[in-house]
């Protein structure tokens, strides 16, 4: 099971570790964005910083129906307790967590009040439950 | 491994990318392969099918090192969607 918390800024964040060729690490919170279709977006800067391996070219539509092409390139991902390589849309904002990562997981957000402390382990109702579904 | 790196711009991409789709590949592969993702070498026209994009970019990059890969899911106008319904017009 992973968790996560809803954020005070009404967001369900995620942890991940993310990993590149040359084994080095970096934790990053992740926004779980379920109108997001692909794995994981990062920011060019994490991107850079990790050299990650770039592997092409693509195309997403936008919510407002607009298209846009995006860099891909490839990481891999602790997710639950698993190493998982996994193309990364190239996008300038706070890193997202879409479906196909979700993809097999029973996800459940308690969207109550925010809770101040993030990572304590105050309420377990403010926390996200991250469950693989038995197949 | 030698570092990937895109010598084109996104826009040059997508122009050539949909060419090459549309006039080459996408008569080859469309039948059968809905929901598929096809990367497609937008320099010598070189692609593959596969479930995922990281396969079928892995089969691209052991045929062609220096591939310049478009990636398309096919029968679909994008391979992702951020926030939104696809498009309802056909490609």
């Amino acid at each position: 099971m992973m968790h996560g918390v809803v954020n005070t800024n009404c967001e369900a964040t995620i942890p991940i570790v993310i990993i590149n060729e040359k084994r080095q690490t970096r934790l990053i919170d992740a926004v779980i964005d379920t109108g997001y279709t692909g794995y994981l977006s990062l920011p060019s800067e994490i991107i850079t910083d990790l050299d990650l391996s770039w592997t092409g070219v693509d195309r997403g539509t936008l919510g407002d129906g607009s298209e846009v092409t995006f860099e891909v390139y490839a990481v891999t991902v602790i997710w639950d307790g698993q190493y998982r390589n996994i193309p990364v849309n190239q996008a300038e904002t706070d890193p997202l967590v879409g479906m196909s990562l979700l993809y097999g997981y029973d996800l459940r957000i308690r969207a109550l009040e925010p809770t101040v402390r993030p990572f304590s382990t105050g309420s377990v109702s403010q926390y996200i439950h991250t469950l693989p579904v038995a197949s | 491994m030698a570092m990937r790196f895109p010598r084109y711009s996104k826009e040059e991409f997508a122009r050539r990318g949909d060419e090459i789709y549309e006039t080459q590949v996408r008569p080859q592969v469309e039948a059968g392969n809905h929901g598929k993702i096809v990367a497609i070498d937008i320099e010598t026209g070189a692609f593959e099918v596969a479930d995922e994009i990281l396969t079928a970019t892995g089969s691209l990059f052991q045929r062609i090192p220096t591939a310049q890969p478009w990636i398309v899911r096919i029968g679909q106008r994008a391979v992702h969607r951020f926030g939104s319904r696809s498009l309802k017009k056909p490609i």
